[in-house]
């Protein structure tokens, strides 16, 4: 089984050049493409991971290219992580493909956003089974321009082109560094293969300053990809995609591309101490601030996606401080429960008839209880609310945290925590209980819509998701390490961290704080919605608008940029180019000739282009005859 | 085995040119067709040439070789061959040539002399990539010039004269250069006694340690420079550039495509050629103005790209750029970077004419090449669309696409240079690769202005691709996208000429 792991993103591949050719022909029948595409996916990487379990790995390359004596190679590569991580990419691909079939019911370009996302799965799968750091990044690419084409799937939205013009732009920038690290991790090391790489590095070929730079360069690109502090700008736009799209790519596949970047890379940032601790302090700002702003917002998408670039942060703050089973714990069950939460915002949103603003909802527990109950369990989960899957990795990040010996991580961390579970108990009383506020500010010929539940196509994926929200965790639990076996297994990435026992309760109490302020003021309303904004307004405008970043982005980098553009265009134009044309009018003055018969008698010029030519060499061979030259 | 087949390969366009002279005006299909059928030939018989080529040989192959004019002192030879730096510019040629050929069809006017003249400069072009004697070579050189000056002249747009004037001029003036370097470095050989034109046999005159004393390496130095320019304003390196958004605008779309696709490739290849194979030391010696200028160059063109108006001269500006990543890569004296600028050369070559298309396509639509006038073009034309998304990707350096094969194997190259070749070659790549970024801006940017956004109101009823335009754009997208899966194919042929060529410096 395991040797035909290529068969994993070549099924979707199929059913992109399928849609993309028989698109128009099949209409809304494109569903069922891919879904059987991604199905046999899921068939596949179901028997890939428990070959995988029970014995070796598999590695297969062909020659790519040769340049010199270099020679490049790609294939695909089955590892313990990446075994794990098919599982969960072609999960979440697969449930996405099917609540798409109702969620993107009616739009005229159906066969299109199918045809999109199997490319995605294509290209994330491929992404996954990269054996070398360089393939890893052809495909790192490819998902990113998918999600460029889903984010503006809505083209003609203004909002939609700008949004994924923004994400593509931003995480360039990180990909640009990531390209920097890898070329430089080819000059240094010989190559891209992942073993020569850490080969190189622990036998000391390199030196200490290098590795450092090459780690930072690679964590940049995971910074842009996963939207860490300061690229983070991209995400929240990134929303203005169809909301199938948000759960698959923007929460639990692609943006955490860079997490497991950093993941397959670990050895090397191993080698880095200065590199680990950038890695965990990015990380620990981008949870606290993102947390902060999933505060105030109220778009519910974007409060998830605000959510998102907080547990990242988390994710990477576990990398950064040497949990790296506990990064990518986190990794696999956010996965779950965010794909979870995107997909129940979704259903919340259609049945709400495409209205997003968690203030004009409320009430919806009653009328839409598949998808309020198992919203409830992604927001427990991501609470971390024992026995769901987040608190089990949250719990090790923070006894990984711990393990590191960092007050101010572990204090950010732990605080962050708490942030989490307000802000997100916060998005689900203001959407599921209390009235229903829908009705509230309608415009004249506006009518009520009664939200109701969403079909049985939407729901299926959110039970399925919920239940692995709940279950997944069992992996990792501080009663059994599988996962952490399986994972580090013949790899060196030092000793994974087991928290003290007082960890449990404390995260439990970390989670209840939250919980139970969030339920002060939004279920019971003991204390006002606006008392802490009346509290310090000034801090809630800051974290109302995003803390101006994009405002700052604009003017600092945009504006500047495109103002020398102008100004080198005014100098081409009128110095450089005028030089030449200045000479030309010249040349035409005295060449009488040609001034004379400009217009029409075109054929001239190229008779004294030939002339001229031929009259040089002419010259030459009669100073020559002369002996002129001596 | 064809004999002769370069010869054969060279001058069959010619002979498409005199058949098209005896078939009267008015059979404008007929003329079509004939041009259609001659530059197939031609594709096929440089796709033979191509699958004959023996991988691994520096030597070149497929030679012809005869005395054409002898005055005593000197012999004109006619001396053809192939390596691995001309035969993928020559396949590039064939292919774009073809391809533009096919987008003639939108060309209603003046049909005869049109593909007479298009037929010219294809023998032209495949001449310069085949000649071994340099005169010869610059003749061929010339004969490009003077076919393209007439089409952009004549079948271009409103400001056709005063682009194809400037075209000439500038140009000629890099011809002009180029005569007086190859005279000079022809007489220099006499000096010691060797009267030769052959490139390679010059290459040989020029490295003897024996002749030093005659050709000495101030002199050397100063026909490198006088070479460099000559070739810089055809490639174009900044401050040369002006002459090329003027030309590329005005042009008709099959101009276009061959302007960028093939005759911007000619300076880089007679760079290489002559610059390189001639004189390596001067070459290196002149590595860092050649890199900062390739940084210049990538910076500066998407600097200028990003603030355009025009669609096709932001693809132009483009051009500008992306031929920076030549110089960068042939700068670093390494076989990553000099075979990453030759992959550019065919990368480009294929980007830039499918980017020309498209252009040329929706101005046929629209009549309009002003962004802001464009918008939501998905709407109406889907295909089209998506097509110049690809285009954009693959110009953007989207891996799995060849502009990224030639980006990455430049930036290796320039990263990888020795500091004795180019003492800050880290920092002058760190500043380039900030041009990657740029590159993104400005294309994402005109996309989001033209496919993207609302549609305007005028552009509701707008034809889709007809079928003869997925011609071009399947086969280039095709190649871009096979080259960027399995650059091998390309870099197998290349690989042996670019050690050949990084081996020449110091020895």
């Amino acid at each position: 089984m395991i040797e035909f792991a290529w068969l994993i993103p070549v099924f979707p591949l199929l059913a992109f050049v399928l849609l993309l050719l028989f698109g128009r022909i099949l209409k809304e029948r494109a569903a069922y493409v891919g879904i059987i595409a991604l199905a046999a996916s899921f068939g596949t990487s179901l028997g890939v991971l428990f070959e995988r379990i029970g014995g070796e790995g598999y590695k297969y390359v062909v020659r790519w290219i040769t340049f010199g004596e270099h020679t490049i190679t790609m294939g695909y590569e089955v590892t313990a992580l990446n075994a794990m991580m098919l599982i969960v990419v072609t999960t979440v691909s697969l449930l996405v493909h099917l609540f798409s079939k109702q969620y993107m019911h009616g739009d005229e370009r159906f066969p299109v956003f199918y045809s999109y996302l199997a490319l995605f799965s294509f290209s994330m799968l491929g992404l996954v089974l990269s054996p070398n750091i360089l393939q890893l990044f052809i495909f790192w690419e490819l998902v990113g321009v998918c999600s460029f084409l889903l984010v503006g799937f809505w083209y003609f939205k203004p909002e939609a082109a700008a949004a994924a013009k923004k994400a593509f732009l931003t995480t360039r920038i990180g990909d640009v560094g990531l390209f920097i690290g890898l070329v430089l991790t080819f000059i240094y090391m010989g190559s891209f293969e992942y073993e020569t790489i850490f080969a190189a590095v622990q036998n000391g070929l390199v030196e200490d300053k290098m590795i450092t730079i090459i780690a930072l360069c690679i964590f940049l690109g995971a910074v842009g990809k996963s939207a860490q502090f300061p690229l983070h700008v991209w995400l929240p736009d990134a929303m203005e995609g169809p909301t199938p799209v948000s759960a698959l790519i923007h929460a639990a596949t692609m943006v955490a591309a860079g997490v497991y970047l950093v993941g397959v890379m670990y050895p090397l940032f191993l080698a880095s101490s200065t590199a680990m601790t950038v890695v965990a302090y990015t990380g620990a700002i981008t949870a606290i601030f993102a947390a902060s702003i999933a505060l105030v917002n109220t778009d519910i998408k974007r409060v998830l996606a605000y959510s998102t670039v907080s547990q990242l942060g988390f994710m990477m703050v576990a990398l950064g401080t040497g949990g790296y089973v506990a990064g990518l714990f986190h990794l696999m069950t956010h996965a779950f429960f965010k794909a979870l939460l995107f997909l129940g915002s979704g259903s919340v949103i259609y049945g709400m008839h495409h209205r997003q603003d968690i203030r004009e909802m409320g009430g919806l527990w009653s009328k839409m209880k598949i998808t309020a109950i198992t919203f409830l369990i992604g927001t427990l989960a991501i609470a971390g609310v024992p026995p769901f899957a987040g608190f089990w990795s949250k719990e090790v990040i923070l006894a990984s945290v711990l393990d590191s010996n960092d007050p101010i991580l572990f204090t950010i961390i732990s605080i962050t925590a708490a942030m989490t579970a307000f802000y997100m108990f916060r998005l689900f009383f203001k959407t599921f209980t209390g009235k229903y506020r829908g009705d509230d500010h309608l415009e004249a010929g506006e009518h009520h819509h009664e939200p109701h539940e969403s079909p049985s196509v939407m729901t299926i994926p959110l039970i399925v998701l919920a239940i692995l929200a709940i279950f997944a965790g069992f992996v990792n639990t501080p009663f059994s390490h599988a996962l952490d076996h399986f994972l580090t297994e013949g790899l060196n990435v030092g000793e994974q961290a087991h928290g003290a026992s007082w960890l449990v309760p404390y995260s439990i109490a970390i989670a209840v704080i939250g919980i139970f302020l969030a339920y002060l003021i939004y279920y019971k309303g003991t204390i006002s919605e606006n008392f802490f904004p009346n509290l310090a307004p000034g801090v809630h405008k800051v974290l109302l608008n995003k803390y101006y970043l994009d405002e700052l982005y604009l003017a600092v980098f945009v504006r500047p940029v495109v103002n020398l553009g102008k100004v080198l265009w005014t100098i081409d134009r009128f110095i450089i180019d005028g030089i030449v044309n200045l000479t030309g009018y010249l040349t035409k003055g005295t060449g009488y000739v040609i001034s004379r018969r400009h217009t029409g008698q075109l054929q001239t010029y190229g008779l004294v282009t030939i002339i001229g030519g031929l009259a040089v060499i002419a010259l030459a061979f009669l100073l020559r005859v002369r002996g002129y030259f001596g | 085995m064809i004999p002769n087949v370069l010869s054969f390969l060279v001058f069959l366009p010619l002979v498409g040119a005199l058949v098209i002279l005896t078939i009267p005006n008015e059979h404008k299909n007929v003329i079509r067709t004939v041009a259609g059928i001659t530059t197939l030939v031609a594709l096929i018989l440089s796709i033979f040439v191509w699958n004959n080529f023996t991988r691994g040989l520096t030597e070149m192959q497929f030679t012809e070789n005869f005395k054409w004019i002898d005055l005593g002192f000197v012999s004109f030879n006619y001396e053809l061959g192939v390596d691995g730096l001309s035969m993928p510019l020559l396949v590039l040629t064939t292919i774009v040539s073809f391809l533009a050929m096919v987008a003639s069809v939108s060309i209603k006017e003046r049909v005869k002399e049109y593909f007479i003249w298009m037929l010219i400069l294809l023998t032209g072009m495949l001449g310069v990539f085949v000649a071994l004697d340099m005169f010869l070579f610059f003749l061929f050189f010339e004969l490009t010039l003077i076919p393209m000056f007439f089409i952009i002249g004549i079948w271009g747009g409103k400001e056709r004269e005063y682009a194809a004037f400037k075209f000439l001029v500038y140009t000629g003036l890099g011809s002009a250069l180029m005569i007086i370097a190859f005279f000079m470095m022809f007489y220099q050989g006499l000096k010691v006694g060797e009267s030769t034109l052959n490139f390679l046999r010059l290459a040989e005159i020029y490295a003897n340690p024996a002749y030093a004393a005659v050709i000495t390496n101030t002199f050397k130095s100063g026909l490198f420079l006088l070479l460099f320019i000559a070739f810089a304003i055809k490639l174009p390196v900044f401050p040369f550039h002006t002459w090329l958004p003027d030309a590329h605008v005005q042009a008709p779309t099959a101009a276009s495509m061959i302007l960028a696709g093939v005759l911007l490739k000619m300076g880089a290849y007679g760079l290489l050629r002559v610059g390189f194979g001639i004189l390596p030391d001067q070459a290196a010696n002149f590595a860092t103005l050649i890199a900062i200028l390739g940084a210049m160059n990538i910076i500066y063109g998407a600097l200028l790209a990003l603030v355009q108006k025009d669609l096709k001269k932001l693809v132009a500006y483009s051009s500008i750029s992306h031929m920076g990543i030549v110089l960068l890569g042939m700068a670093s004296f390494t076989t990553a970077g000099v075979q990453g600028a030759i992959f550019q050369l065919v990368s480009h070559g294929f980007i830039a004419a499918l980017l020309f298309f498209m252009v040329g396509a929706i101005y046929e639509r629209t009549h309009t090449r002003m962004i802001e006038e464009l918008g939501g073009l998905s709407k109406t034309m889907p295909i089209l669309a998506g097509f110049l998304l690809a285009a954009v990707m693959a110009s953007v350096g989207l891996p799995g696409m060849s502009g990224f094969i030639s980006e990455f194997l430049a930036f290796t190259g320039i990263f990888w240079t020795s500091p004795d070749v180019i003492p800050a070659a880290r920092t002058i790549a760190v500043i380039a690769a900030l041009g990657i970024i740029l590159t993104a801006a400005y294309l994402l940017w005109a996309m989001q202005r033209t496919t993207f956004g609302p549609l305007h109101q005028s552009h509701a009823h707008l034809e889709d691709a007809r079928p003869i335009e997925f011609v071009p754009m399947v086969c280039l997208l095709g190649l871009v996208i096979l080259i960027g899966v399995y650059p091998a194919i390309l870099g197998d042929v290349i690989n042996t000429t670019v050690i050949d060529i990084v081996s020449k410096i110091g020895g």
